[in-house]
């Protein structure tokens, strides 16, 4: 692979509303590469990949990194820096696993750089703030030139189509819901997660309502460990059973390997945090 | 293409006619001659680039010069009051935390825009906030010590 020490040729588009934003990309999606923080995109432009003949930028849009708190749900803005999310008083108080994981996310300046959209939007396995909005149930709202549409976080890479850009993300305040959310990476302050589990879970007792698990450096078609929640719903939560799910999600996950890890051993460490992260979300609530 | 540009950087205005492909870096270094912030990896990875931008420390490789047009620059030639070193940058003399001194501008960046958030971090957290600067002499316990002096000589 070849990196050059400067970006190739492209023409600068920097929309001022929402609506010029998708009607440009409605008439130009072939020919455009959008950005939002740019921390990923100009590093891939210096690579020569995804070079498009024009790069559209959010950051002129208005309000487009507002964060919203409701007594029900989140809006956070998809322009929202990661530094900002993971410092908001009410993201922190009503969604303490979402700052955690932008705490957690990348390094300072990365942090001041780029946005929970972009994360979001990167397609990357290492994106780490998918499987903590998957766990945490999370809408994206996605806007293309005929208007709006809402898609479960979930289904965001399978939904979302040319000519559509992500404008927010919609997070459910759950009450009585506990979580845990775990990342293993190589250097802990500064590589994203090799693997990471996030949990967020409903108890009655010890027995466990309802349960959403999403796993991070997995590969598509989902990073949610369906099988993993099945068994815990509606079950008395042990360590035995926990043990048992995180097998199950290990089990159902599609890894790769890369110049560090072999997909094997990721698999593992699918289970390893999957444990980790159950253990922590229900011990607030057990008492066995 | 070229774009007339306007930067603020270090209090100072600027207007240049800048291709829109040129980076935050490169506008610095080439078009207005601030060589101090220093281009190593150019790919987000060693932090030599760092500068402050509205209070915030940016990698400078990454952002492009376009969008950093208006904003408040402050880059390694605006922290000492004259010929007098800033807190970090004395600090940094003094406790040995600059061996070759590449990675020196970026390092006190990032440092001083850690400082001016958290006047008294623990060691904890200024390991947090140099996580994006890498020295390759591995000098970072000095740099760490360094960091702890310039806070202990801002609480003075």
């Amino acid at each position: 692979m070849y990196y050059y020490r400067r970006l190739p040729p492209f023409e600068y588009v920097a929309p001022k509303s929402m609506e010029e934003a998708a009607s440009f990309l409605g008439n130009h999606h072939a020919d455009t590469r959008v950005s939002a923080g740019g921390t990923m995109v100009i590093h891939r432009m210096k690579e020569r990949i995804g070079v498009r003949k024009y790069l559209m930028s959010l950051k002129e849009i208005p309000g487009l990194d507002d964060i919203k708190t409701g007594s029900a749900q989140l809006r956070l803005g998809a322009m929202a820096l990661l530094q900002a999310v993971a410092k908001t008083t009410s993201v922190k108080k009503g969604c303490g696993m979402l700052a955690l994981a932008c705490a957690k996310l990348g390094t300072p300046q990365i942090r001041a750089m780029g946005t929970l959209g972009g994360n979001l939007a990167s397609h990357l396995a290492t994106a780490e703030t998918v499987p903590v909005l998957i766990a945490l149930d999370g809408q994206a709202v996605l806007v293309n030139a005929a208007g709006n549409r809402m898609v479960p976080v979930e289904n965001l890479y399978n939904e979302i189509k040319e000519g559509e850009f992500l404008s927010e993300i919609l997070v459910p305040i759950v009450k009585g819901q506990t979580w845990g959310y775990e990342k293993f990476a190589v250097r802990e302050r500064f590589d994203y997660a090799t693997v990471s589990a996030a949990v967020t879970i409903v108890m009655t007792g010890n027995v466990c309502k309802d349960v959403r698990i999403g796993l991070g450096g997995v590969t598509l078609p989902t990073r949610r460990a369906g099988t993993a929640e099945d068994l815990l719903k509606g079950r008395a939560v042990t360590d035995k059973l926990i043990g048992e799910a995180a097998s199950a999600a290990a089990e159902g996950a599609r890894t790769g390997g890369d110049i560090y890890f072999s997909a094997e051993y990721k698999k593992e460490l699918v289970g390893v945090m999957v444990k980790r992260a159950l253990t922590k979300a229900s011990a607030k609530r057990r008492t066995v | 293409m070229k774009q007339e540009m306007t930067f603020n950087v270090n209090g100072e205005q600027h207007t240049v006619k800048v291709d829109i492909r040129r980076t935050l870096l490169e506008v610095l270094r080439e078009t207005l001659g601030l060589t101090g912030t220093k281009e190593m990896c150019n790919k987000g990875d060693c932090g030599g680039c760092t500068v402050i931008m509205d209070g915030r420390p940016i990698l400078s490789c990454l952002t492009l010069a376009v969008e950093a047009q208006n904003k408040e620059i402050v880059t390694i030639e605006g922290v000492a009051d004259g010929y007098t070193l800033h807190p970090v940058q004395q600090a940094f003399v003094e406790k040995g935390a600059i061996q070759c001194g590449y990675c020196t501008p970026g390092f006190i960046m990032s440092a001083k825009a850690l400082l001016d958030r958290n006047p008294n971090p623990t060691e904890d957290e200024i390991k947090e906030g140099i996580a994006n600067n890498i020295c390759r002499c591995t000098g970072y316990v000095q740099i760490i010590e360094a960091i702890q002096a310039a806070a202990k000589a801002g609480r003075r």
